[in-house]
């Protein structure tokens, strides 16, 4: 019995040794920082703030798509099933987006998480005014695109705001004095990609200039006021010699470029749109490391409204194409590859003998040549000074000076070569804005703010206003019960 | 099942076991003569002891007769001599040791190691023939001398020791529901996986082999999709060991699986045994001269079905038929036919066992090469396995050690190619003239599949080695204190180099890629428990297990990626040279993660009568990856068993030989699925930002989870009931099993609402639940059975219904309407939006859902007004469910049939009620497809349809029923000869005819569901086709 004792006593013992060591549950960490060891340091703080802006790259394709296939200026039309994809790319051009549209709940998930982003930054670097103030502005930027594209949307400073839908009043509110609070304190110099006074200035002229959109009240002195002090500004901001050449792949040299997002081909991607326009075989055109895809273009009527003698026609790729040693290119099917303008479908099959070649493809960006990547080196372009010019030559035509406004609209025209104007509409602005501007992401918000979004043109027949904005996507309605749907969906 | 028992040292009546199990070792003639007297001297010390441990009197009966017979057979002299020989129902191998008693005398004798015996009996007497694992069997003598008998195995002997999780039951004592399969009921053929080896032959079990790639997995499910995230694969416990990689044991290595199927029996494994548990055993030494088992075959595989393209000719027509333009290069080319070859594997495994009353050995070398269908795939294996038992201090210490090592090197085609094989046309040529591969210049998805294949290797090299080592101390008479702890690191070494080859437009960045990673587990496991069995009375026995385990397991690894080397020479072994890395500084990279997980069990078993039992299990888990509000879980679970046949109004029936009630309940966990570092916040290095002060891009930090503090396992709730039934002598056997299973805290990565403050966009959490609810039911019909034939049969049969109950609880939820991203293969134009199925509270999961079609009119589809608004919306509005992917049935048939030395075995598998999207058809077979940019089906010469829509519609969802001839062997025994004890030769078949009405490839989909990427159902045009083998084979032992 005494030896059994011994026994029992010696498990005893090796199971108690075992059990002691061996029940702690904290979790080994070895490749990660728990949330709350990080932000140490000034440079850990410094490459956490990075993706406050590291984030805004997603604005090719969150920001760009919506904002470009629902205007006038870029159709992604059915090529024989190709670019079909559930028929998201029609619901864009034809109006009848719905609130399962995938990509649109992808733009929700681009502008709300890099705020909650920045909502998490923010207390990190409360005692430093300067940098809390700096991501308050960039937070802007995207609330003014939630407002733009949502209007609706949930005002979210930290963690503790409820998430219910705010009006789009409400919201464009509130980004005007998030950014005439923050202006004084953000870098008042030059200082490349960061949100410096000049660029929140472009941002406030840009919210102001929506103000009747937003609020229901216009504000043009107040985007007059924004944009002036940005021609105005002591950096000297200079328009260059062409429109296209603030798009070359080394752009950042631009003197006219006021913010941009840098993008590089390896380690920053994001920056394709010569992927999404080119034609398969124009890899061998620009001697691309792969092969395009086909898709974007832009509509007759609107490649129509450039004079040929405009220069910033050379955006367009038009016509045969060839292949860097000078070949002719042909199509899959062995037609000549040849561009064409008009295009009677937006909705192609094989059988329609232009699937491949129909619409007018762009390279507003310069094509990076023997990029092995499919992402390119140029920087994105959010502001530039043409756009402070034409904004503010927009502010004072809505307040009557229309020949101030007029000088500012052949400041821009001559510097493309088209004969100045000696009138201005309304219309007159909104063309120009065009042709200016296309395909940098603006031609919705321009179209909404001049009323023309909803009219009809070719390959959309959806006149309801409602369409003004997107929906809130179902999916984010059914995880947060406190958003609200918008009007008409 | 029963020949080969696996026999648990903790059990009591080990030893009386493992003296019969010696008894039938195979051994030459003039050894087994000594080896039959050192077991007699043997047996009655080991008798005498067992006396004395007060051991049930049945045991010592036996063995005593057993003893008694033996010197009879010794001393026997001649007098009314019947002789005989005594065969195996299977083989019609003899078997050696078979007592052979006279009926009512104490006569009796042994059959020798040929399975030949000689006794003394008079005509009218009857001869009892009965061995451990067979069903006893009565002949009466009659006018003959000689009687030859064959004895079948007994499939649910009740005396058969079934592994059940730190320990072992007697078969008839066991109240939950475990399927236990021996390597006799492996499939034939080439079966380099063990669950590629129990296809079709465990009720509920569902094995789906979509792909014939060597280095697929199959896809494993029992009763079942239990999980949306967590995983729906079974755990694999080999030897005891928890979650030792299954697919690289060799097959010939294992003893036997036996398949946890109810929660109440998996309750043990706790927070990892919510998909059942299977418990790998494999074979071990026995005392006794060495013995050598040899195995080997070769096979050849080609492809069983594949997608029928247009021919040259066929192409040309078609595209004239639909007036379309395009540039013939004259060529008349098989592109699936390039890339694809017949492939030739071969198999070889040989095991040394033996050994003395205290050590015996197993050890055991296997190798393994199989050429994969599509060019550039294959896999070669070694595996080798050393299992010792020891045992000293008078018996009282019993110890195990098991090793394995194995090295596994795939090689890994890019499966892309098959899709561009369907996407080159049949006129553009494979080569040029000169030899290069020909290319479309410029083209989105016509590459040239043969350079794909040829000018990309990538290869794994898995090197896994396991040391375990088990011991068992009995402190008094039925305490026994059992220890094991294991060791087990695995390193899987991943190469990967892309040529430049010119005009591959498939070429990477620079032309030339390459790439390097070392991945690497160590996983520690330790294990205490103490098991008590007491005999309370005459009539009751109780058993209690409590034990301690702990796990740690270890993952890292780092990886190099570069490219634009100036040359193809180096391959992926000189890294550095490469140009890539200056452009690119995020070709580099390296992790490391790790898990505890910490248990406290307990199980206690109760038998009275021998007629009912009772079982209950407790485990409590605690992880280090559970959040920290949910650090431990609980884990119970009750079963009880009654057999009825034992009660007097059934004891002694002519018809029915053993029936038994089980009823279960438990509640198991799934935490297989959640990765280290989901329940709090971290941050990490997460892509770049703008440096102005550097002019550079830096690594930027950010949030890569959000915290759950709540994040804990699945539970899977099961309830069930089941009988076990043998009747008419076991002419029929067989058990029904009920059940429902119900996965509660389902996990789910879902979306947080970003604008509430989550930075992550995602994150794991437990919300909603799942249904299962079926019936399986495994019967064996012994059809025929007499001195030269033995027929039998087996079937195993599921059915299973799935339903999502809930996808939300009261913090997050899932969209009402989950659709999930399916691929319809790569580089397939605008159908990235195009998702078939969906997940949605109250349908099974993965329905597919989409439009219905009215009619088809000039080619177009036309849809119908399901809600009837007068506005046709095929995109949104008119959709409705229109298919369910899960099969309702799942079945094997097997069966066995012996004709003296010849055997023939055949399975049929088959599977019922699933749906399949034909993407192939839906892509290519309609007239519009491509042509004449591209390939197409046959099917588009004749197709009514010319619609561009690509758009989840009934049109192409199938009916997924099929019937296979699975596999097949017919083999010849060749009778012992010189040094050999058995000598069996055999060609085998697999996946030999497939019926089924559907269209596509093969109806044996992916039933893989990967949110993001994969649905069940959904056959994707780059799945690997499946292969059909002929094989032949040889199995010597001497």
């Amino acid at each position: 019995m005494k030896k059994f004792i011994y026994k029992v006593l010696s498990v005893g013992l090796i199971s108690s040794v075992a059990l002691s060591s061996c029940t702690d549950l904290t979790e080994p960490v070895y490749d990660a920082i728990p949330a709350d060891q990080f932000l140490k340091t000034d440079a850990q703080i410094a490459a956490a703030l990075g993706p406050a802006y590291g984030g805004l790259r997603g604005i090719t394709w969150d920001w760009f798509n919506p904002s470009e296939a629902s205007s006038d200026e870029l159709i992604v039309p059915t090529r024989g099933g190709d670019w079909f994809d559930g028929g998201d790319w029609l619901a864009y051009s034809r109006h009848t987006w719905t609130p399962q549209h995938g990509p649109i709940n992808g733009m929700w998930g681009f502008l709300f998480g890099n705020i909650s982003q920045i909502n998490q930054l923010i207390p990190v670097v409360k005692t430093n005014q300067k940098a809390v103030d700096e991501l308050r502005a960039v937070r802007a930027f995207y609330y003014f695109m939630a407002c733009d594209a949502f209007g609706n949307v949930p005002i979210v400073t930290d963690n503790a705001s409820a998430a219910g839908t705010k009006t789009r009043a409400e919201v464009y509110a509130f980004i005007k004095t998030e950014l005439e609070s923050s202006i004084p304190n953000l870098v008042t110099g030059k200082a490349y990609s960061r949100m410096t006074q000049d660029a929140a200035r472009m941002l406030l002229a840009k919210v102001k200039l929506n103000a009747a959109v937003y609020s229901g009240t216009a504000d043009w002195q107040g985007a007059y006021d924004a944009a002036d002090a940005v021609i105005k500004s002591k950096n000297g901001y200079s328009l260059s010699s062409s429109t296209v050449s603030n798009f070359i792949v080394a752009n950042e040299g631009s003197g006219e470029n006021i913010w941009t997002i840098p993008y590089d081909s390896f380690k920053a991607g994001g920056l394709n749109f010569h992927m999404r326009t080119l034609h398969y075989a124009n890899q061998a055109t620009y001697g691309l490391g792969n092969s395009p895809w086909n898709g974007f273009c832009t509509l007759a009527d609107f490649y129509n409204s450039f004079e040929s003698k405009d220069l910033r026609q050379s955006m367009w790729i038009k016509g045969q194409q060839y292949a860097a040693s000078g070949a002719a290119l042909t199509d899959a099917k062995g037609a000549p590859l040849a561009f064409i303008a008009d295009f009677n479908k937006d909705q192609m099959t094989d059988a329609d003998a232009e699937f491949q070649v129909a619409g007018i493809r762009a390279q507003k960006y310069e094509i990076q040549r023997n990029n092995p990547n499919g992402d390119q080196s140029n920087d994105y372009v959010v502001f530039r000074l043409a756009d402070a010019i034409m904004m503010r030559a927009e502010a004072a035509f809505r307040l009557g000076r229309t020949a101030e406004a007029l000088a500012d609209v052949n400041t821009i025209r001559a510097r493309s070569g088209v004969n100045a104007l000696t009138t201005l509409t309304a219309a007159d602005i909104l063309a120009e804005r065009g042709r200016e501007f296309a395909w940098e992401g603006w031609r919705r918000n321009d179209m909404v703010r001049f009323g023309t979004f909803s009219n009809e043109r070719k390959f959309m027949k959806n006149l309801a206003k409602t369409r003004e904005l997107f929906p809130i996507p179902q999916p984010r309605i059914d995880a947060n019960p406190l958003l609200k749907q918008n009007p008409g969906y | 099942m029963g020949f080969d028992l696996y026999v648990e040292y903790a059990q009591v009546n080990i030893n009386f076991v493992q003296f019969l199990q010696i008894n039938k070792t195979k051994t030459k003639n003039h050894l087994f003569l000594t080896l039959n007297l050192s077991l007699m001297i043997h047996s009655y010390k080991r008798v005498g002891r067992l006396v004395r441990s007060g051991v049930s009197n049945l045991g010592f009966k036996q063995a005593f007769s057993v003893a008694v017979a033996l010197l009879i057979s010794l001393g026997a002299f001649a007098q009314d001599v019947v002789t005989g020989k005594v065969t195996d129902a299977t083989d019609g191998s003899g078997i050696p040791g078979v007592s052979v008693a006279v009926k009512g005398t104490t006569r009796g004798a042994q059959t020798d190691v040929n399975g030949t015996y000689k006794v003394n009996a008079g005509s009218n007497a009857t001869l009892v023939f009965s061995f451990v694992g067979y069903t006893t069997k009565e002949v009466p003598v009659g006018a003959k001398s000689v009687v030859n008998v064959t004895l079948a195995a007994d499939n649910q002997s009740l005396d058969e020791v079934v592994v059940v999780g730190y320990g072992t039951q007697k078969r008839r004592e066991i109240s939950g529901t475990v399927t236990s399969l021996g390597s006799r009921d492996f499939n034939a053929g080439i079966v380099t996986n063990p669950l590629a080896a129990a296809q079709g032959k465990v009720a509920g079990l569902v094995i789906t082999q979509s792909s014939g790639d060597p280095n697929a997995r199959p896809t494993v499910r029992l009763r079942g999709t239990g999980s949306l995230n967590a995983g729906s694969e079974p755990l694999y416990v080999i030897d005891g060991v928890i979650g030792a990689p299954i697919e690289n044991i060799a097959p010939e290595d294992i003893l036997s699986m036996d398949v946890l199927r109810d929660a109440s029996s998996a309750a043990i494994y706790g927070s990892r045994g919510a998909n059942g548990v299977i418990l790998i055993n494999t074979r071990r030494g026995k005392s006794g001269t060495p013995t050598v088992d040899y195995s080997a075959y070769v096979g050849s595989e080609s492809i069983s079905q594949r997608p029928e393209l247009l021919n040259g000719t066929e192409f040309r027509a078609a595209a004239k038929k639909y007036n379309q333009n395009f540039d013939d290069l004259g060529a008349n080319s098989d592109w699936l036919g390039a890339i694809t070859r017949t492939a030739v594997s071969q198999n070889h495994n040989i095991g040394v066992s033996g050994g003395s009353d205290n050590l015996s050995y197993r050890a055991s070398v296997g190798y393994l090469d199989q050429t994969g269908t599509l060019i550039g795939s294959g896999k070669d294996r070694l595996t080798g396995r050393l299992n010792l038992d020891a045992k000293a201090m008078n018996g009282k210490l019993n110890m195990k050690f098991n090793m394995s090592a194995s090295q596994a090197n795939s090689q890994f085609s890019d499966n892309r190619a098959i899709g561009f094989a369907m996407n080159m046309r049949p006129t553009d040529p494979i080569k040029n003239a000169d030899g290069s591969y020909f290319q479309i210049p410029g083209t989105f998805a016509n590459f040239n599949p043969l350079a794909v294949v040829e000018s990309k290797s990538n290869t794994q090299r898995l090197h896994d080695f396991l040391f375990n080592a088990q011991a068992g101390y009995t402190i008094m008479d039925g305490l026994v204190f059992n220890v094991s702890g294991t060791l087990r690191t695995q390193t899987r070494d991943g190469s990967y180099f892309a040529k430049s080859t010119p005009l591959n437009l498939l070429a990477t960045v620079g032309g030339n890629a390459a790439g390097r990673e070392l991945n690497s587990i160590t996983d520690k496991q330790f294990e205490a428990t103490l098991n008590y069995t007491k005999k309370l009375n005459d009539v009751s026995t109780l058993t209690v297990l409590g034990g301690y385990t702990y796990q740690d397991v270890v993952a890292d690894g780092f990886g190099a990626n570069n490219n634009n080397f100036l040359t193809d020479a180096f391959g992926a072994n000189n890294i550095g040279a490469g140009l890539g890395i200056r452009a690119n500084p995020n070709l580099i990279g390296s992790y490391k993660n790790e898990y505890k997980l910490v248990s406290f069990l307990a199980r206690a078993q109760y038998s009275l009568m021998n007629k009912y039992f009772a079982t209950v299990n407790v485990r409590r888990d605690g992880s280090t990856k559970f959040g920290d509000n949910n650090k431990w879980g609980l884990f119970p679970s009750v079963s009880v068993g009654w057999a009825i046949s034992e009660e007097a109004f059934l004891k002694g029936s002519t018809v029915v030989d053993n029936l038994k009630l089980r009823v279960s309940w438990g509640q198991t966990g799934n935490s297989e699925g959640i990765r280290p570092l989901l329940s709090k916040s971290f941050y990490g290095a997460s892509g770049t930002y703008f440096d102005g002060g550097a002019n550079d891009f830096l690594p930027a930090y950010s949030i890569q989870s959000n915290p759950n503090p709540n994040l804990k396992w699945e539970i899977n709730e099961n309830i069930g009931a089941g009988i076990d039934f043998s009747v008419y002598k076991g002419k029929l056997t067989g058990n029904f099993d009920i059940y429902s299973r119900t996965t509660k805290d389902l996990l789910y990565t879902v979306n947080v609402p970003q604008e509430k403050g989550y930075v992550y966009p995602t994150m794991l959490a437990n919300i909603g639940s799942m249904k299962n609810q079926g019936v399986e039911l495994s019967l064996t019909y012994q059809i025929l059975e007499n001195k030269d034939w033995n027929i039998a049969t087996t079937l195993a049969a599921s059915f299973n219904q799935n339903e999502i109950v809930s996808l939300k609880n009261d913090e997050f939820a899932a969209p009402n309407q989950v659709f999930l991203s399916t691929s319809l293969g790569s580089f397939i134009r605008g159908t990235s939006a195009v998702n078939f199925s969906v997940l949605q509270a109250g349908r099974p999961v993965g329905e597919f859902y989409g439009a219905k079609i009215a009619k088809i009119e000039n080619g177009k589809y036309v849809f119908q007004d399901l809600n009837g608004d007068g506005v046709v919306d095929p995109n949104a509005a008119d959709r409705t469910y229109i298919g369910n992917p899960n099969p309702s049935f799942v079945g094997g048939l097997t069966t066995n049939i012996r004709y003296k030395a010849f055997d023939l075995q055949f399975q049929l598998t088959s599977q019922l009620g699933a749906k399949i999207v034909n993407t192939n058809m839906l892509l290519l077979g309609r007239q519009d497809g491509r042509i004449a940019e591209s390939g197409a089906l046959k099917a588009a010469l004749t197709s009514v349809i010319n619609d561009e829509r690509t758009i989840p519609m009934d049109y192409y969802v199938e009916s997924g029923d099929f019937l296979r001839i699975n596999n097949a062997s017919i083999g010849y025994t060749i009778p012992a000869k010189g040094v050999f004890n058995r000598a069996r030769i055999y060609i085998a078949g697999n996946n030999l005819a497939l019926f089924t009405n559907y269209k596509g490839v093969d109806p044996e989909v992916s039933q893989s569901l990967a949110i993001g990427q994969a649905a069940p159902g959904i056959d994707v045009r780059e799945t690997y086709y499946k292969t059909r083998a002929i094989t032949a084979g040889i199995n010597i032992s001497f």
